[in-house]
């Protein structure tokens, strides 16, 4: 019986895994699935993420396939020896050879991704990057934007906790400092997280797409997003959550004026 | 003669391989049983040891997946007598100290003692065809040290001020600075202490592992002709010779940085970099992964070879893979700190090296399917187990070229697809590939054979309920759930995550309690499992020629290669039968 159950476990095994991972986006089991993505770059990073999907796909069900057709068919015939073929240098070539030849591709594409990533904020007619100070600590985000002076980590930034104001359609540079741990920067809707190491700036730069953004972003209402703490930097470090508030670059510059005149005022 | 053909002569030379005379049974049952020197009986100490620190370490996961699924819920059973203070729910410095002794617990007591030590110590004598190790008191030095190891990390959880919190990994400045894990005072020292006696357990056996293989194998075993499991024992052992001072040298620091303010990883000290550490740890903790693999595809290798009654396919192929992946395994491992924020140059090399590990990977795999490939399989436990770790490795292993992939690991690290990932090496892998080996070696340690029946159950359930626990923990990545997170649903929309959790946890329990079926299965073959035979599996290694069990001394008759482990075929079969027609009891066993 196990001539069959066997090679349908490992079928079932490598289905599932293979349904699992080529539809994480539309067929997720409930609510797991991706949130969707925000950034300049980011639906190349998810489509670079379908394409080692459909490879591993394509891998699982190819070796499981072939697992399940030996057992079968080595399974039925008892007594005696198997054959006596021990090797192939042609084969090991073949077997060697062509996933080489995947992997120096998917290699190529992650290059490829890699430098869309790196010049997403670069790219001309964006303007200057709103640089925020990211101030972390056990268990609290802080974040700095540039008061009068229009330079963060200086004595007039504007401050707020747990809430990060970013413009969309312009660069963001986040200049990162911890006072404790280690902590790590981490919104799923931005397809990146950096650590902030302790004794160091660590720096992250990307651009939130206005057109990839919910509809009613368009007629003047904000976008919100999850942000989290992903090292672990202590007992609290599941409840180091905040949310990121996303605003068009005008009201984002009203806002922060706004802030700015308060902060003054109450000085 | 240049030094590398020397070297190459010394190994291979006949002539210069050192006999030891066999020892005579020493007297005492302490002696005998207790503070043995005999390799087999090491071998069984690392083996109950190691398993019943798997058993501790599986109830750790147990009541984290309680608090996981249902954040605040009073643990059944256990959660009354553990917690009182809570009223029976996990707080959250000791959920903190769960993860950590976790991951160190099932690494370095549970998977590296278990591979190594106890089928390393059983296997590798009566697999080369020698008596005992070169050093038997090493030997049993290396079982005793992992004791302190055991004392320290038992004592960590009620250690003044608390339990470890900062992870297996241990990253400074948490695990430096008493104030940032409060709670983990004097914890997190016992565990640099447990990692080190752990370690130097390690080390003490490799050193023996590698002088055995090279000096007492039988006349006519060549290099070419060692059993796989023999190889991928010392390679893991290489590994752990060269990987292994830098661990005991990071933890030798962190010490100091704990007691006496030293600076070596904490900025609040002064100097201390807290990148440094992660360097030495993943420099340790990366061929670590290889430690625990290596050594179960060369399990997995012989008993496939030996039910499917053929020769291993690509035996070269094998041996060159697996030193290549140990050989690779060596410049990984800043795949961990993709988001540390590293130069990008470093990046790009780390990346490149790991994507380039799934070659040999990928070449193993194939062979072992090759191997089954026209094969006479017989179905027993121990294929199945064979089996399912290659199917389980395939997963886990694929869903490392996502995490090697920069662009999507940025998203993917720290996540539960992380957790998931490495859970189908270590626990599709490895696990599945010791089970196999005790299916498949039982009967020479006990000279009885266990339940086949009751295998392919203990097989089929474990196989389902992995794939359940694991499998869904991809998902959870995917949607953004983060690892060592004590209410995983603090987050806006991770409360629809709960129903997935929830599902992992009740498949985790069943995983566990599926394991009694081993247990009785066990129980059985000791009390009244029908006697195997020297030889029942008709194999073609050594060890089979040895009685079941052997006795001091291994061999009742001098053994020599001969043909060599995979020689099915070659009209060697019915020799060898009519030989030692006594050894054929189970001819037809295992066909479940």
């Amino acid at each position: 019986m196990m001539r069959y159950v066997l090679p349908l476990l490992v079928l079932l095994g490598a289905g599932a895994a293979f349904w699992s991972v080529l539809s994480p986006h539309e067929l997720g089991l409930g609510a797991a699935v991706f949130p969707d993505e925000v950034t300049r770059g980011g639906e190349a990073v998810d489509r670079l993420f379908d394409e080692i999907a459909a490879l591993m796909g394509f891998l699982l069900l190819l070796t499981a396939g072939l697992i399940a057709w030996v057992v079968v068919r080595g399974a039925g015939r008892r007594d005696g020896l198997g054959s006596e073929r021990t090797g192939s240098a042609a084969l090991e070539f073949i077997w060697t050879a062509l996933p080489a030849v995947a992997l120096a591709l998917l290699l190529v594409r992650q290059l490829e991704v890699r430098k869309v990533l790196a010049d997403a904020p670069s790219a001309e007619g964006l303007g200057a990057p709103f640089v925020v100070g990211v101030d972390a600590h056990q268990f609290e985000w802080r974040f700095r934007y540039p008061g009068r002076d229009g330079a963060v980590w200086t004595a007039d930034d504007v401050v707020t906790v747990n809430e990060l104001a970013l413009p969309a359609g312009r660069p963001v540079e986040l200049v990162m400092r911890s006072r404790d741990v280690i902590h790590s920067f981490f919104a799923p809707a931005l397809r990146t997280k950096r650590d902030i190491v302790p004794g160091r700036d660590t720096r992250l730069a990307f651009v939130i797409d206005p057109e990839d953004l919910p509809l009613g972003f368009t007629s003047g209402q904000e976008a919100q997003l999850g942000l989290e703490c992903a090292e672990l930097c202590g007992w609290g470090h599941g409840a180091m959550v905040g949310r990121i508030r996303v605003l068009g670059a005008d009201a984002l510059t009203r806002w922060l004026t706004a802030r700015s005149d308060e902060r003054l005022a109450t000085d | 003669m240049g030094p590398l053909a020397r070297l190459a002569h010394r190994m291979t030379d006949d002539t210069r391989r050192v006999r030891v005379v066999p020892a005579h049974a020493p007297a005492g049952s302490f002696r005998r049983y207790i503070l043995s020197t005999d390799h087999k009986t090491i071998g069984i100490q690392f083996l109950i040891t190691g398993t019943f620190m798997a058993l501790l370490g599986a109830l750790l996961a147990l009541i984290m997946r309680v608090q996981i699924a249902w954040p605040g819920a009073e643990v059944p059973i256990v959660g009354a007598t553990l917690f009182p203070g809570t009223g029976g729910s996990v707080p959250p410095d000791v959920y903190a100290a769960l993860f950590t002794l976790h991951g160190t617990i099932m690494t370095f007591f549970v998977i590296i003692p278990l591979l190594t030590g106890a089928f390393g110590n059983y296997l590798i004598p009566l697999m080369i065809g020698a008596h005992d190790m070169a050093f038997p008191k090493l030997n049993a030095l290396s079982y005793w040290l992992l004791w302190p190891g055991i004392v320290f990390i038992v004592l960590a959880f009620g250690a003044p001020g608390g339990g470890p919190g900062a992870g297996w990994t241990a990253y400074a400045p948490l695990s430096t600075i008493g104030a940032y894990a409060p709670g983990s005072l004097d914890g997190q020292t016992y565990w640099l202490l447990a990692v080190t006696f752990a370690g130097l357990s390690s080390l003490v056996g490799s050193i023996n592992y590698l002088v055995t293989v090279v000096k007492m194998r039988a006349p006519g075993l060549t290099l070419g002709k060692l059993p796989l499991t023999v190889w991928g024992l010392c390679i893991a052992a290489v590994i752990q010779l060269m990987a292994l001072p830098v661990l005991t040298s990071g933890a030798a620091m962190m010490a100091m940085d704990r007691v006496f303010q030293a600076g070596f990883f904490s900025p609040s000290q002064g100097s201390g970099e807290p990148l440094l550490w992660q360097h030495l740890f993943w420099f340790y903790s990366h061929p670590a992964v290889y430690v625990m693999v290596l050594p179960a595809m060369g399990l997995v290798s012989d008993i496939m070879s030996v039910h499917a009654r053929k020769a291993i396919f690509g035996y070269g192929a094998m041996v060159m893979s697996m030193l290549t992946i140990a050989g690779l395994g060596f410049i990984v491992w800043g795949h961990h700190m993709f988001t540390s924020g590293m130069d990008p140059r470093l990046e790009l090399g780390f990346l490149s090296s790991t994507v380039l590990i799934a070659l040999p990977s990928g070449v193993k795999v194939f062979n072992w399917i090759a191997t089954l490939w026209g094969g006479r399989i017989r179905l027993t436990a121990a294929m199945q187990f064979a089996i399912g770790f290659v199917a389980l490795f395939i997963i886990g292993g694929l869903s490392g070229l996502w995490l090697a992939s920069t662009p999507n690991d940025a998203y993917l690290h720290d996540t539960y697809t992380v957790v998931a990932h490495f859970h189908y090496i270590v626990v599709g892998g490895s696990l599945l590939a010791m089970f196999g080996g005790i299916y498949h070696w039982f009967p020479k340690m006990v000279g009885r054979r266990l339940s086949e029946s009751l295998g392919t159950i203990h097989f089929v359930g474990t196989f389902v309920l992995l794939n359940c626990v694991f499998l869904p923990m991809h998902q959870l990545g995917f949607a953004g759930m983060i690892r060592r997170t004590y209410d995983p649903y603090t987050l806006p929309g991770m409360e629809a995550l709960q129903p997935l959790n929830a599902f992992v946890t009740w498949s985790a329990m069943l995983l566990g309690l599926w394991q009694l079926w081993f247990l009785v299965n066990v129980v059985l073959a000791l009390v009244a499992g029908p006697a195997s035979g020297r030889d029942p599996w008709r194999a073609r290694s050594l060890e089979w020629r040895a009685p079941s069990p052997p006795g001091p001394g291994n061999f009742d008759a001098p053994v020599a290669a001969g043909a060599g482990p995979y020689a099915y075929g070659l009209g060697l079969d019915d020799d060898l039968r009519a030989a030692r027609p006594q050894d054929d009891v189970a001819r037809t066993g295992g066909q479940a």
